[in-house]
């Protein structure tokens, strides 16, 4: 699926994700509602933004800290995915500099989906190509990574992206822009280095 | 810019696709998760355990299951057997949540949770009041015929949730047994008749699941999809979205993914995203054209 002819176009999905998925956050959302709806966001996100998957629960456990903390100065009338991002990139740019980085070789990791039982090999190779995705977003300098993991993935419109990288809509799109050309060489060289999922 | 950019092809919309489906977060991750949060956080914070909080919940004895917890199968062993109470317990949390949201909300939830586990499964969760809301919202359209395509005919096949949970994960999603708030966001899901609804209602020829992998996977499935169909009924379709996203999230390709997927038709609907739900609804066409619920915009 995908309307990619014209280039530019977000799928289908991402694009009723993107009008559709930013809902104003009710206000009887309490610390512990966020952490059951968001913690799965929250994980993924930090795999997205390069934390590697042994270290995701320690990450995930400073972000929600973080959430916690600043809980009061989350403007509820502004939909929770974007601003959760945002401590989610904090911590991953922290990470990336070295902190928090356990010695826990992870690179090649066991399929979050084991499934013995039934579409094998179809969970197989999904699981091949999400982690070709995973490895060609690595190969993005982090904050073009993060206009485009939030834009492409997570369907936030942009100038929301924007308000939660604290850069005006231009640059939100201009990283866009660039992260995408980024993506199609990034995922081009893995190719040709490797195997073609 | 670089003379050789290789276009944005479909291919690559393709790839992303397999990342925009979410991989499941396992349930054990997150329990544990909630469990170190409860330790390092004022009491009280993490509130007494519910749709997957750990079972313990804060204070002593979260904090002294903390260390253990972070290791596979070391968990706190005082919640090992689901308590004796736990079956009724979840019952009155269920009639108590049935009845204060029986005006607006009962049509909703029953169509979330109704289609799923057909007349048995559902009785089991709304009793006698299940009929009527059942012909309320049931499916009076004919089913769409169209085509599956070769990855809709793949999800449809697809099993809830395969990861095996370990000893620790059982635990971790084991029932609670005392009080929970009457709030529905933080209701308990009415975990024991999900249990037996699903053991009655597993499809014949599916290949025999852990019973313990698939009965805890329904309940957390179920537990979110409630939410969302109570916030819809309250007239909160922001919360009704949230909480679809989290199931979307932790069970992309769940027993209750066509429920989920028709709901969150109605509650983009229900916001006013007159767009984003034709979108959704189109989506939800082509990934369940089998569907006996028609088409969820109408």
């Amino acid at each position: 699926m995908g309307g990619a002819s014209s280039g530019q176009t977000p799928s289908v999905e991402a694009s009723a994700a993107r009008t559709g998925g930013s809902p104003a956050v009710p206000p009887s959302l309490d610390f512990r509602t966020i952490f059951e709806l968001e913690a799965a966001y929250v994980s993924r996100t930090l795999r997205r933004l390069g934390v590697a998957p042994a270290d995701v629960e320690d990450m995930a456990h400073e972000v929600f800290l973080a959430v916690h903390r600043q809980l009061a100065t989350f403007d509820r009338s502004r939909p929770l995915k974007p601003w959760l991002f945002g401590f989610a990139f904090r911590v991953a740019s922290h990470y990336r500099r070295g902190a928090g980085r356990s010695d826990r070789p992870a690179p090649t990791e066991a399929p979050d989906v084991a499934d013995p039982a039934v579409g094998a090999d179809e969970s197989l190779e999904r699981e091949e190509r999400r982690q070709l995705v995973l490895r060609a977003l690595e190969e993005i300098e982090i904050e073009r990574r993060a206009v485009f993991v939030m834009y492409e993935l997570d369907g936030i419109a942009v100038p929301e992206i924007a308000a939660t990288m604290g850069i005006v809509p231009a640059t939100a799109h201009s990283r866009l822009r660039l992260a995408r050309q980024d993506f199609a060489k990034a995922i081009q060289r893995l190719r040709a280095r490797g195997g073609t999922p | 810019m670089s003379a050789s950019i290789p276009p944005w092809t479909d291919d690559l919309e393709d790839l992303l696709d397999a990342e925009r489906e979410l991989a499941p977060v396992k349930d054990a991750a997150v329990a544990r998760m909630a469990q170190r949060l409860g330790a390092a956080l004022p009491a009280g914070v993490m509130g007494p355990a519910g749709v997957m909080g750990p079972a313990g919940g804060p204070g002593p004895e979260g904090a002294a299951g903390d260390a253990p917890g972070m290791v596979d199968g070391a968990g706190p062993a005082q919640s090992l057997a689901p308590p004796a109470g736990a079956s009724l317990a979840a019952t009155a949390v269920t009639g108590v949540l049935w009845t204060t949201q029986a005006k607006i909300g009962v049509a909703a939830v029953a169509f979330a949770v109704g289609a799923a586990f057909g007349a048995g499964g559902h009785a089991a969760l709304v009793g006698d009041a299940a009929p009527g809301l059942v012909a309320s919202v049931g499916p009076s359209r004919e089913p769409l015929p169209a085509p599956p395509t070769s990855r809709s005919a793949a999800v449809a096949a697809e099993e809830p949730r395969a990861d095996e949970p370990t000893p620790e994960e059982r635990l971790a999603d084991a029932p609670t047994p005392s009080g929970e708030p009457a709030s529905p966001l933080a209701s308990a899901p009415p975990r024991s008749t999900a249990n037996a609804a699903a053991d009655r209602d597993r499809p014949a020829g599916e290949p025999a699941p852990s019973a313990g992998s698939v009965d805890e996977a329904l309940r957390s499935e179920r537990a979110l999809l409630e939410r969302a169909g109570v916030a819809l009924a309250r007239g909160d379709a922001g919360g009704a979205i949230e909480a679809l996203e989290a199931h979307r999230s932790r069970f992309p390709r769940g027993n209750l993914a066509e429920e989920r997927d028709a709901l969150f038709v109605k509650a983009l609907a229900a916001r006013g995203d007159a767009a984003a739900a034709e979108a959704a609804a189109k989506k939800f066409r082509k990934d369940h054209p089998d569907s006996l619920q028609g088409d969820p915009l109408k």
